[in-house]
């Protein structure tokens, strides 16, 4: 396997938390997985404040998954928060709904979002869709989040 | 000069019989120009009135317009929130069952299996439910505009769709032309006419392959046995009927008016489905100003069809 690549998954909901985890594990796909619990947490994660200060057990994350309907702040200003950073605007926003709004998938993709993917109710397709995912995230490239020159600090500085 | 005394007597006479009758025209002028400005200041006040009730009756349309647009989008909100909140967690129940026999599989016994598989069934089922009520309500509520549609590109992006929800089954779906275009909202006769081809190829028996043939023709509305009303005042009565034929089981004539109906299912458990398809397909075809149908006879396969008005450009 590639090097190691941290997927950030941001859910409210713990049993989806859980079910995504499962669904990874069923997809063998073995990546170390973060999550968060909504909005805020999100982007504390993302400029290392708080609980998450320490890089090496919380590490940027090549990849986030993010629901869009959370309490506090939803996904949508998440990404939009995302975009505005210096050196986070590259990371790669995958949503991860319930929602099959067109209005919503388009929104998503106004605000700089990779790719919408709607959450299907059977843990099997869930597992299925993992898989393109892990598949579509090792043969990639990404960029470094981290500028040249740049190192932990500098991401601190991101706010 | 008698005569003419006389002469000026009369003169004057006439001069006087002039002079009151300038009078009595001038009196019935007065009076004329009065009613006039009577009249015309009646008009005035009731030209005032006109205007401000047009304006009261904007103001009343505006703002009833307002609350319809406000219901339309609490409604619109409590439908996102059946999709979002009510599938939540059936994703939970689906998803732990699955994993509860995929884990603890080879400690239950058979018949804890099957409870956990009925478990995860009944929740697919629901998200079946919740999906069709979702393009039910999509279908009834969204705006509507008709534009001039070619049916040949809706039937090839149909068809084009299907192969993946026929399940390995062996269908031959037939398609001849021409295809006229019509006076429809596209997405709305794509879902309409996907409805009809996945119903075709689904009530057969088990060992006959299914068999759907689609074709359109012109005719003129209130030709066969059912009468349409496209309102008065559409003076073209020209209509293009869809047909979707199928060599499935059928349908009985004392079922034949039922089937549109949201949520009846003649079957039970024997097909799948969630009743709604077929309601969507009667609600899609009204909202676009047409008609549904199906001539059936049990055993012989059924032919539904659907009729909208010929785009006026073709």
């Amino acid at each position: 396997m590639n090097e190691p690549q941290t997927f950030l998954l941001v859910d409210d909901s713990v049993d989806n938390l859980f079910l995504m985890r499962a669904a990874f594990k069923m997809a063998k796909c073995h990546h170390p997985l973060q999550e968060v619990h909504d909005g805020e947490e999100a982007i504390a994660y993302l400029n290392g404040e708080g609980p998450y200060g320490d890089r090496k057990i919380f590490p940027l994350p090549t990849v986030m998954l993010l629901d869009l309907n959370m309490p506090k702040k939803g996904g949508f200003e998440v990404l939009e928060w995302v975009r505005a950073q210096p050196v986070l605007k590259r990371l790669t926003v995958i949503i991860l709904t319930a929602s099959t709004r067109r209005e919503d998938v388009a929104q998503s993709f106004d605000l700089g979002a990779n790719s919408v993917l709607v959450k299907p109710t059977s843990l099997a397709t869930l597992a299925a869709m993992m898989r393109c995912l892990c598949a579509w995230v090792e043969i990639s490239q990404f960029p470094p989040l981290i500028e040249a020159g740049g190192n932990e600090k500098h991401t601190q500085q991101v706010k | 000069m008698l005569a003419m005394n006389e002469a000026l007597i009369r003169g004057s006479v006439q001069q006087h019989e002039l002079t009151e009758a300038a009078e009595i025209l001038n009196e019935q002028l007065r009076l004329e120009i009065a009613e006039r400005l009577r009249a015309e200041e009646a008009l005035h006040r009731a030209q005032g009135l006109l205007a401000d009730r047009a304006v009261r009756l904007e103001e009343a349309v505006s703002a009833r317009t307002l609350e319809l647009t406000a219901t339309n989008q609490q409604l619109e909100a409590f439908v996102y929130s059946i999709a979002h909140d009510l599938r939540a967690p059936l994703r939970a129940m689906q998803g732990f069952s699955t994993l509860l026999v995929a884990e603890a599989g080879a400690a239950l016994s058979a018949q804890s299996q099957d409870y956990a598989a009925r478990i995860s069934k009944s929740a697919q089922f629901m998200d079946a439910l919740l999906i069709d009520l979702l393009d039910f309500s999509r279908v009834s509520e969204q705006r509507v505009e008709l534009t001039a549609v070619n049916l040949e590109t809706v039937v090839a992006s149909v068809l084009a769709r299907l192969p993946h929800d026929l399940q390995g089954k062996p269908a031959r779906v037939e398609s001849s032309g021409p295809w006229p275009v019509v006076l429809a909202h596209e997405a709305t006769l794509a879902q309409v006419l996907f409805n009809l081809v996945s119903n075709a190829v689904k009530f057969i028996r088990p060992d006959v392959s299914p068999v759907v043939r689609l074709r359109a023709e012109e005719r003129m509305s209130g030709e066969g046995a059912m009468a349409l009303d496209f309102g008065p005042s559409t003076p073209d009565r020209r209509v293009v009927r869809v047909w979707v034929e199928d060599n499935g089981s059928g349908i009985a004539p004392r079922h034949q008016e039922q089937i549109f109906r949201i949520f009846t299912r003649l079957n039970g458990d024997k097909y799948e489905g969630t009743g709604i398809g077929l309601a969507i397909v009667q609600k899609g075809v009204e909202r676009m100003g047409g008609r549904v149908g199906v001539e059936s006879v049990p055993g012989q396969g059924s032919r539904f069809w659907f009729e909208l008005r010929p785009s006026p450009t073709s």
